[in-house]
């Protein structure tokens, strides 16, 4: 294996840390708010993804594809969640469970009466590639992880910075306390929904040029989200930056070696971990519920 | 109790007296997959209504089934209930195995780690061990099937007749194993209150072991049925945009109750050869039973029934109906 | 308006855990700067109660009237803004966050910035506000419990067993906090500990599994802790 090899693989790896970041991030804070596992956040990373198709397919502009995917599944997800899970909030998440795998499979027959079953190609809008000690690294890649990175940041500073993202956290250590404050933890809940979902999107958006847009997904990386939020331990942001990073890796390098290797050794590494410490890397054991 | 008990029994009976009797009048390709689908669905329900794990990886038990008699029918013996034997024993040794892992993980973990064993498990059968499962294309043996003496399991007749059989057991066994066992009884203990039931002194990883082993178990009897039935297997039957499925009918039918999915295999497969004649996205449908299932309660169709009928039954002084009802309280354990 | 001064008044509240009732036609009043206690056993159900009354938990029938208005059914976040208080028995701040993160996220629900009367009943609290909420004593829970509750002005304090876990000395602390507190509002705390009960309390209720069974109103008797046979 040359170093070429390793650098490309590497830098691939972190490029889908940052899409896995942006997916997961949102369904992590959602579980620790809200103690909900909202599966529809993969039916709003499909509905990102073929936005931003639509509107590149006719306006060429990439950009705007990205916001428009954003802005349509926040109205998405602003009717889910008052039809859907204003109702469960108070019930086990296993309703949110079984409830949002129910939406997001509704939305899986949506996409696919909307847009069909063939796969559609976005070219990604930027082009060129970059030099890194010697390797071409498709510049797109770099932007990925670069955004990423920002919104990590960006979470991190809301969350700690805003009182918002106070109100946030302590929400994840008591909601009810928060409500006794006289603080509307509804609004909360539902802020805190949209924030998920507009990553989710946004992943979906920036997605498109590394994979096909296709009806499924949505489905198909829902098994890796997984491997991350569990890696990680739900509800912790930390966890989820962390196994993100880790997974990534393992896949890229994973298929560098032995192609089935990318889907196995995520689940396996998984396993090891969840053996060790059956709440994920930063999980609470408090976090019961 | 012994009332009690010969009701169910005879519930069991007439249900599946007519059940037998429909064949006449549906088709029998119709019923047997309502058969085999009940008998999958069975161990989902049991364990999100009795004892509180959702699972969004059934495919993967069901799969290990199918596999296990199909590697015995493509590359050993051709003795049908000898393949189906080793379907369930293969079964049987892998939830013995992952069953010890996946039981320690508190209940969100548990359904997606579930989901993503599913995930991995199709891409072992499609890509890993393409070479002796031949990915997508499948393992063929229909032909290799050897006719047996009084069920003739090499022809569909004889395969429905069998599934039958086996479909009257399981649901023997988990009428004992709900309404009549201490076993089923701690098992609803682990759902409703696990720490309760440890200060009682009972060994709950046990029990949740056992439940999972049964459970799953049950599941890779129905993937064998599947694979003598089709004489046919490939990665397909784990794809885990699948997985729902057997949730969707568990809670279709009713989660915890005997006849649950009896009901939701029966309802979930003519809708969908009704629907497949309309519209031509499944997930739409099934996204939006489960969508409106869940919210009305999540209760079932028999569990609701059986609530109604208890109600009834209850107006008229006779207590007989308080078995029937349903435990109420939510679908999984805390 | 309400007659004479009773800014709470509670009516026939029930309320149930699931099936199992837990507290049977609840009244009990209370008058602006006054201080009541609620006393009971373990399980008797003071905590219900005051989770009822602070719209935590939903009762399943009964009035509960504060300043002159219907609380009943009103969301918990809305009743606190309204300046009813409930402070949770358990002593757990916000672990996560600092002691200023905490004061500041209680100014932000009541839209009152103004700390200086947290730090005049709380002194300590100015030096601990970079203090992570994990990190605090018990004692320092406690203050910044009520100190965060007192922001926005609230005319009740509901206090769950203010006094669990406490040093002696620091209780002595609490029951003047307690006589200057209800200066500005009504006070009613839930206590296991009598002589803590006796020196703050002007008036008592005592419960019995989950009944309003003595209204203990004479001052001899407070002061004696002879109340302590209805428990
Ligand atoms: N979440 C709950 N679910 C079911 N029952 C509950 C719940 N919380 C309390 N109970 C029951 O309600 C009754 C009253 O409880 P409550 O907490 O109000 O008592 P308390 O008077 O505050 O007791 P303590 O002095 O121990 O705090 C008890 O019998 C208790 O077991
Ligand atoms: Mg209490």
């Amino acid at each position: 294996m040359n170093a070429h090899l390793i650098i490309s693989a590497f830098v691939l790896g972190l490029s889908m840390s940052g899409v896995y970041f942006l997916l997961t991030v949102g369904l992590s804070l959602c579980y620790g708010l809200m103690r909900i596992i909202s599966l529809d956040q993969f039916l709003y990373y499909s509905v990102g993804a073929y936005m931003t198709y639509t509107i590149v397919a006719v306006t060429g502009n990439f950009w705007l594809g990205l916001l428009a995917g954003i802005l349509t599944t926040i109205l998405i997800a602003l009717f889910v969640e008052k039809i859907v899970y204003k109702r469960i909030y108070e019930k086990s998440v296993m309703f949110s469970m079984i409830l949002s795998f129910g939406v997001n499979l509704m939305g899986v027959g949506l996409i696919k009466y909307i847009w069909g079953l063939e796969p559609k190609p976005v070219k990604a809008p930027i082009g060129g590639n970059l030099n890194i000690f010697g390797t071409e690294v498709p510049g797109y890649r770099i932007f990925v992880i670069l955004l990423a990175a920002l919104v990590y940041l960006a979470v991190c500073y809301f969350l700690n910075k805003t009182i918002l993202g106070t109100a946030i956290r302590a929400g994840i250590d008591d909601a009810e306390k928060v409500e006794a404050l006289g603080i509307n933890i509804y609004k909360l809940f539902t802020l805190t929904f949209l924030l998920a979902t507009s990553l989710s999107a946004l992943a979906g958006a920036i997605h498109t040029p590394m994979v096909m847009v296709v009806p499924d997904m949505g489905m198909n990386i829902i098994a890796f989200a997984f491997m991350v939020v569990i890696i990680g331990g739900l509800g912790s942001i930390k966890g989820t930056l962390i196994s993100s990073l880790l997974v990534g890796q393992v896949v890229s390098f994973g298929s560098l070696i032995w192609a089935p290797l990318a889907d196995m050794a995520p689940f396996m590494i998984m396993i090891i971990i969840l053996l060790i410490k059956p709440t994920g890397l930063y999980g609470s054991k408090y976090m019961k519920r | 109790m012994k009332r009690l008990f010969n009701n169910n029994l005879s519930k069991i009976l007439i249900i599946f007296t007519i059940l037998y009797l429909l064949k006449y009048v549906l088709p029998q390709s119709f019923m047997l997959e309502v058969i085999i689908l009940s008998i999958y669905t069975m161990g989902c329900s049991f364990l999100i209504g009795r004892v509180g794990f959702v699972s969004f990886g059934q495919p993967a038990y069901l799969a290990i089934g199918a596999y296990g008699t199909a590697f015995y029918l493509y590359y050993f013996g051709t003795n049908p209930f000898v393949a189906i034997l080793v379907g369930i024993l293969l079964g049987l040794i892998i939830n013995i195995i992952t069953g010890a892992f996946f039981i320690r993980l508190n209940s969100s973990y548990y359904t997606l780690c579930n989901q993503a064993f599913c995930v991995v498990n199709f891409f072992i059968f499609q890509k890993a061990l393409v070479k002796y499962t031949h990915g997508d294309n499948g393992l063929w043996f229909l032909s290799r099937i050897d006719p047996t003496p009084v069920i003739d399991l090499s022809r569909t007749e004889g395969v429905f007749i069998f599934a039958f059989l086996v479909a009257v057991g399981v649901w023997l066994l988990f009428n004992y194993l709900m309404n009549h066992s201490v076993f089923g009884a701690t098992c609803l203990c682990v759902k409703c209150n696990e720490e309760k039931l440890r200060f009682l002194g009972y060994n709950v990883f046990n029990i949740k072991w056992l439940a999972f082993i049964i459970a799953n178990t049950i599941t890779s009897l129905a993937g064998a049925l599947y694979s003598l039935y089709f004489g046919f297997v490939s990665a397909g039957i784990t794809a885990p945009s699948k997985a729902i499925e057997p949730v969707a009918i568990s809670m279709l039918g009713g989660a915890g109750t005997l006849f649950g999915p009896l009901v939701g295999s029966f309802i979930f497969i003519g809708l969908k050869d009704i629907a497949s004649q309309v519209i031509s996205y499944w997930e739409l449908l099934v996204g939006l039973m489960l969508i409106i299932v869940m919210l009305a309660g999540e209760k079932g169709i028999v569990g609701s029934l059986e609530g109604f009928l208890s109600k009834l039954i209850n107006k008229h002084g006779n207590n007989e109906g308080l078995q029937a009802t349903n435990i109420e309280g939510e679908v999984g354990s805390e | 308006m309400p007659k004479n001064n009773t800014i709470l008044e509670v009516t026939n509240l029930n309320a149930a855990y699931g099936q199992s009732k837990v507290i049977f036609d609840i009244n009990l009043n209370v008058k602006l700067n006054e201080r009541v206690a609620i006393v009971g056993r373990n399980g008797a159900g003071k905590t219900t109660m005051l989770k009822c009354i602070a719209g935590l938990l939903k009762a399943s029938s009964g009035s509960v009237i504060y300043d002159g208005m219907e609380i009943m059914g009103k969301a918990p976040f809305e009743v606190a803004k309204m300046g009813l208080k409930y402070i949770d028995q358990d002593k757990e701040v916000f672990l996560d966050l600092t002691v200023r993160e905490n004061l500041q996220l209680s100014s932000y629900a009541t839209g009152d910035y103004n700390w200086d009367r947290v730090f005049e009943h709380f002194p300590k609290l100015k030096i601990l506000l970079d203090r992570k909420g994990a990190y605090l004593s018990g004692g320092e829970r406690q203050m910044l419990m009520i100190g965060r509750a007192i922001l926005g002005d609230p005319k009740v304090l509901l206090i769950d067993e203010p006094t669990e876990g406490l040093a002696p000395s620091i209780v002595n602390d609490l029951v003047t906090t307690f006589h200057d507190l209800s200066k500005d509002s009504a006070i009613i705390i839930v206590g296991q500990n009598l002589s803590f009960v006796s020196r703050v309390a002007q008036r008592i209720y005592a419960v019995k599994e989950g009944r309003m069974i003595a209204e203990i109103r004479d001052k001899e008797e407070i002061k004696e802790a002879t109340y302590s046979r209805y428990l």
